[in-house]
């Protein structure tokens, strides 16, 4: 069962875009095409960005 | 259909393109640093709930697409007009995919870390007061990557 965690919506959203960050320049080193990476990861902070709304 | 619509200017060269994505984004992404984002249209309504109970397939269905898509809600950032704007100018049909399949992750992300918080109207309580630095975070994020993507696309990368 996966448990809860304490983070704040702002710590949380640090740790994605540490991620987001993290993937797209590390990412030149593993055996994916980076521009599709990149693609996604701006889809994914973009979505996150306005999941906050009511 | 962004990713479409970048089919329409994929006659202008690249480098005019290019330009206009760079100064278009940094002037989108500098008010969003700056925790102002520009006022944009968007449609400013929310999906009513009764949406869901209208029929079993249909009214999930049409209530998850208009929230994930963002058709019909608030949107505290510009980062998705950002995100047309590059897909528009630098993209095209596979990078609009890519960024829409990002873009319903980066939807469901949230309501999930909501959800395994220990307290989760607490967790309400809390983003409200943080959604400006959660936009700013999301922000740094955007532009780092729109960096990588512009820098690659004029040979930088």
């Amino acid at each position: 069962m996966i448990g809860t965690h304490p983070l704040t919506p702002a710590a949380a959203t640090l740790v994605a875009c540490a991620a987001v960050a993290l993937t797209v320049f590390t990412v030149p080193a593993l055996p994916l095409p980076v521009a599709a990476v990149a693609w996604v990861m701006l889809g994914v902070a973009a979505g996150y960005s306005i999941s906050g709304s009511p | 259909m962004a990713g479409a619509i970048g089919g329409i200017v994929s006659p202008v060269p690249p480098a005019p393109r290019i330009w206009l994505a760079a100064v278009t984004l940094a002037v989108m992404l500098g008010f969003e640093l700056a925790g102002r984002p520009l006022n944009l249209p968007q449609n400013r309504r929310l999906v009513p709930q009764d949406v869901i109970r209208r029929s079993d397939v249909e009214g999930p269905l049409q209530f998850g697409f208009e929230m994930g898509t963002g058709v019909r809600t608030f949107m505290p950032t510009a980062l998705p007009h950002a995100l047309v704007v590059i897909v528009v100018l630098l993209g095209g049909l596979g990078p609009g995919i890519l960024a829409g399949l990002g873009f319903g992750f980066g939807r469901a992300l949230m309501p999930l870390a909501r959800a395994r918080h220990g307290d989760p109207a607490g967790w309400d309580r809390l983003l409200a007061r943080q959604l400006r630095l959660v936009g700013r975070l999301c922000a740094a994020a955007f532009a780092l990557t729109a960096i990588t993507v512009v820098a690659r696309q004029s040979g930088l990368m």
